[in-house]
């Protein structure tokens, strides 16, 4: 599938609940498929990080050793969300096949953190980590990561 | 294993203007096909020619084609070779030729076109297919 903000994410930003340059917005390494332990996205219906196994999520930004603990250096302009490219240090685990973004309420509570978009269609997805690190690089085009 | 960094990299596309004669030409439909995918992906030109193929699957094979028919000009042309997307490829169509009232025959040659890659590579084509195009 095409990358796509999740739906859910979408009525929180018109709702004023997800805070972009002021949030924080983390980004993890997702395993795909419909098996236990994979993630199947669904832009229709999932909404928390709670939707997403905990076994699925190979990596992310927050608790590593040296990459910043969320995006860093955000913007918003015309609509446009970018950053600084993300850094993922020596990452272990399962092949990763999409990125998700979210933001992080307190200390990931699971219920209440919003899905803001996925990501499967990237030049190096998928990705089998082999204890290096994995960056991100977002759009240099018009769209940046993603546009509203 | 040893360890190896690695690079996931947004923003596969292909982005680029239609002209004619050296003027833009809007409405002209941009069709990348991936065979391998069984999938096309389209774009349509602004005012100023310019379209955004975006979204394109790395590492695939595409075919690029482009159509404008306006009730007065008519034209298609594809992309020779297949082209390959990995980051960004820019480039513009350099020409498109009006063709109204015939019939044409496959691998008959109408119009060059040129694309330019960011590596700057120049990868030169030509019409290859039979269209037949009303009058």
């Amino acid at each position: 599938m095409a990358n796509a903000l999740y739906d859910k994410g979408r009525e929180s930003f018109l709702k004023g609940e997800i805070p972009w340059l002021t949030g924080e917005i983390d980004v993890i390494l997702v395993k795909v498929g419909t098996g236990t332990g994979e993630y199947e996205v669904n832009l229709a219906t999932h909404e928390f990080l709670q939707d997403i196994p905990a076994d699925a999520r190979v990596a992310k930004l927050s608790g590593n050793a040296t990459s910043p603990t969320e995006l860093q250096n955000k913007t918003a302009a015309d609509g446009v969300a970018d950053a600084d490219d993300a850094v993922f240090d020596e990452v272990t685990g399962d092949e990763v096949g999409a990125i998700v973004i979210y933001e992080r309420q307190e200390t990931d509570t699971e219920t209440t953190s919003r899905l803001i978009a996925y990501i499967d269609n990237a030049t190096g997805l998928p990705v089998t980590p082999n204890g290096g690190d994995i960056t991100i690089e977002w759009d240099d085009g018009a769209n940046k990561i993603f546009k509203l | 294993m040893a360890k190896e960094n690695k690079t996931i990299k947004l923003g596969g596309r292909f982005a680029g203007q239609v002209t004619k004669d050296g003027n833009p030409v809007e409405g002209a439909t941009v069709r990348a096909y991936s065979h391998e995918l069984d999938r096309v992906f389209t774009a349509v030109t602004g005012s100023d020619g310019k379209y955004l193929l975006k979204d394109l699957y790395p590492d695939f094979l595409y075919h690029v084609t482009v159509e404008h028919d306006d009730g007065t000009d008519q034209y298609h042309a594809e992309s020779l070779p297949f082209l390959e997307t990995v980051g960004v490829v820019t480039g513009s169509i350099l020409s498109g030729n009006t063709i109204r009232g015939e019939t044409l025959l496959e691998g008959d040659i109408l119009s060059a076109m040129t694309i330019i890659t960011d590596m700057d590579q120049v990868v030169e084509g030509s019409i290859l297919s039979a269209t037949t195009l009303k009058g």
